[in-house]
């Protein structure tokens, strides 16, 4: 009898499983970052369904966390009220069909989320990042992107504020990220299936040349003067090849 | 009611397919050979015939064309559809002439005079050199060009007179069947007319007789109008204003309803549909609805017409709706697959046609530009009424600098301490790699952009320019 009620419990959607047997054994979306897909349960991105990522305003440097997941796959790439413009050379370098990529923007809060809820549950779209306009975000209207993005095998990733990471959300994939250094993410797990809050890594994301620091000096007016006053001898000029990282770094 | 033709022939229709009428001497040219010159080349001595060397010495300045059926055609039937306005029985008569049936207008435009002043407006208008031929069958006309000025209807025998008249070696037949004619004394053409039409047949043979017969109107002479442009229009009138816009919408699917059987009877589809709110106040409201393919099913084009419609305020009472389409293109069936794969996804078209409806929206596909400037160098392509073969950008390889995944449009202007840009109250660490970018063609200033890192983490592309300052362009 328990058994039969167990599993008809299990059987429910809304039903939240701390570990789940099965998780280890879904293969995800491998992310593209080795030391990602170790923090996470089920070896990469879920198939589909809601993921928040709460971060501080902007972060840049979140969207090479899911380059990866924009070049690869089926269906359409949306991204929705992105923070800046996001540079086509760069996401075709990067390998992103731009043919099959679609930017929703809008000023307006309610038919942004009217389409992007449309567009999750149309079954065109395969991922969708979206950021999250201002102003709360019910449980209500997240729940409904939850199921939609299931419904319409859609990986919804939704970027928030840090200071949503205190309300309760439907989402069953909550990562906290933070930019400690330029080209380095760190990556901690807020919540999720299986797995415990609290674990955290860190993921390069950026090309040596671009996070290793530049010389001290280059602070210095000498260099940034403006070219009017090039001909004038630079009182420090720039070393002549690069130093040592452990001598740059402050 | 009897039947009246009117012959419109242009003769010089090869001559001016492309390019007009024109005053300068001008010649058709196939194999080195003149085949048809204007009046003026005509006037300096170039005939039919002649070689092109000779042709060029006789004429300085002669201008030479090649023959093109296929411009010939085209034009022939542009002037067909022109002249649908006139009657519905537009017959082209090909190589130059274009027939008309107006005995069944001749009330409509109020009487042959003014059906033939008409006829003389549209021969102003027209671009090309037109000669006009009436008569009571389509091959009279054809022959019966030059008529004396008509004030009324002339009735078929002085057609026949007039026929009567034509002189058999002005006749457009075949030089042996002509000689034949004319070796037993035959001068015109009405002096067949009484003899037995038993044996003219036996005698010139079956296709003359069958000729003169048409031309007499001894016998029909079916013709082959061509057939109108099709658009789609329907309308559908109310008893009372309605002030509700979803009340709208069972008007609105019967009319559709009504457009997917026609397209689908005549296996067309329309990429636009255009829907006329008539309003209580004699305005009228038009909406636009658009497809990012086209389409001929009734309940996406209902489906997004209520989108578009949602979106919409009425400044009084509608009290008619109208439909009409855009010009029908033919269907493709060849686009449908037959076998879909069972997990394959819809296309992304038919999610944004839904979601271009919403005017709040802004959407568009990023893709390279190819401009200078970083901002300028990224189009946004709109997706609907974009043509199929857009430009889109391919990773080239030649372009191996670091350019950042985010800009910035406009660039931001950041503030300058002791000659350090700051952003957000903290300096920026600027790398001594310098990239410049200078157009002076566009009166801007050449830019030096760096890469530069701020505390809170992040890597920045400023750039430096001789008048302002600093700017942030974007982020890595």
């Amino acid at each position: 009898m328990c058994s039969d009620f167990l599993q008809q419990l299990l059987a429910r959607r809304d039903t939240w499983r701390g570990r789940d047997p099965d998780a280890a054994m879904r293969s995800g979306r491998a992310t593209g970052f080795q030391a990602l897909d170790g923090l996470l349960e089920q070896g990469g991105w879920p198939d589909s369904g809601l993921v928040e990522l709460l971060c501080t305003l902007p972060c840049p440097p979140l969207m090479h966390l899911l380059l990866p997941l924009l070049a690869g796959g089926d269906g359409a790439r949306v991204i929705a009220n992105p923070p800046a413009r996001p540079s086509a050379p760069a996401l075709a370098r990067a390998g992103v069909d731009l043919r099959q990529l679609l930017v929703l923007q809008s000023r307006e809060r309610a038919p942004l989320l009217r389409a992007c809820l449309e567009a999750v549950a149309s079954d065109s779209v395969g991922v969708m990042v979206l950021w999250a306009p201002g102003g709360a975000l019910p449980a209500g209207t997240l729940r409904r992107f939850h199921l939609g993005a299931q419904q319409g095998r859609c990986l919804l990733i939704l970027v928030r504020p840090r200071r949503a990471a205190s309300q309760p959300s439907p989402a069953p994939l909550r990562l906290d990220l933070s930019c400690s250094a330029p080209g380095q993410l760190t990556v901690a797990v807020h919540k999720q299936p299986g797995g415990r809050p609290g674990a955290h890594c860190q993921v390069t994301v950026l090309p040596e040349h671009l996070r290793r620091a530049p010389p001290a000096c280059a602070t210095l007016p000498a260099l940034t003067r403006r070219p009017l006053v090039d001909h004038l001898p630079s009182p420090l000029p720039p070393p002549p090849g690069p130093l040592p990282l452990s001598e740059l770094r402050p | 009611m009897s039947a009246l033709w009117v012959a419109l022939r242009f003769p010089l229709l090869p001559l001016e397919a492309e390019a007009g009428p024109s005053t300068a001497p001008r010649a058709l040219v196939r194999r080195h050979r003149i085949e048809l010159a204007n009046g003026a080349a005509l006037a300096a001595g170039v005939s039919p015939g002649l070689r092109l060397a000779t042709a060029r010495a006789l004429c300085e300045h002669l201008e030479i064309q090649e023959a093109s059926a296929s411009a010939r055609e085209n034009a022939l039937a542009r002037q067909a559809r022109h002249l649908l306005a006139l009657t519905p029985q537009v017959c082209p008569a090909p190589p130059d002439t274009l027939l008309l049936e107006v005995g069944g207008c001749l009330k409509l435009f109020g009487g042959f005079r003014n059906l033939l002043a008409r006829i003389d407006q549209y021969r102003l208008h027209c671009p090309l050199t037109s000669r006009l031929g009436l008569g009571h069958t389509p091959l009279a006309a054809c022959h019966l060009s030059e008529l004396p000025a008509l004030d009324t209807r002339p009735e078929t025998a002085r057609f026949q007179a007039w026929l009567a008249e034509l002189p058999l070696a002005g006749l457009d037949l075949e030089p042996a069947l002509r000689e034949r004619l004319q070796a037993p004394g035959f001068r015109t053409l009405g002096e067949l007319f009484p003899l037995p039409r038993p044996a003219l047949g036996k005698r010139f043979g079956a296709a003359f007789l069958d000729w003169l017969q048409r031309l007499l109107g001894e016998k029909a002479d079916p013709r082959r109008p061509i057939a109108p442009p099709r658009p789609f229009r329907a309308h559908r009138e109310f008893d009372q204003p309605i002030e509700n816009l979803t009340l709208l919408e069972t008007p609105m699917a019967a009319l559709l309803a009504d457009l997917e059987d026609s397209l689908r009877r005549h296996q067309e589809e329309v990429a636009a549909i255009r829907w006329h709110l008539m309003l209580n106040n004699r305005q009228r409201d038009t909406l636009i609805v658009r497809r990012a393919r086209p389409g001929h099913d009734a309940a996406t084009w209902l489906d997004l017409s209520r989108r578009r419609l949602e979106h919409h305020t009425l400044g009084a009472g509608v009290l008619g709706l109208a439909l009409d389409s855009s010009r029908c293109r033919p269907r493709n069936p060849a686009l449908a697959e037959l076998f879909p794969d069972p997990g394959a996804r819809p296309p992304l078209e038919r999610l944004v046609e839904k979601l271009a409806m919403e005017p709040a929206l802004n959407l568009y596909q990023p893709s390279d530009g190819g401009e200078h400037l970083p901002e300028q160098d990224e189009r946004a392509l709109p997706f609907l009424g974009r043509p199929a073969t857009a430009r889109l950008a391919e990773p080239s390889p030649g372009r191996v600098n670091d350019r950042p995944l985010w800009l910035l449009d406009p660039p931001r202007r950041l503030d300058d301490h002791n000659n350090v840009p700051h952003w957000r109250g903290r300096p920026l660490t600027l790398f001594p790699q310098s990239e410049r970018f200078s157009q002076p063609w566009h009166g801007a200033a050449p830019r030096r952009y760096r890469v530069a890192h701020h505390p809170d983490g992040l890597c920045c592309w400023v750039f430096q320019d001789d008048q302002h300052g600093w700017w942030l362009q974007g982020f890595f």
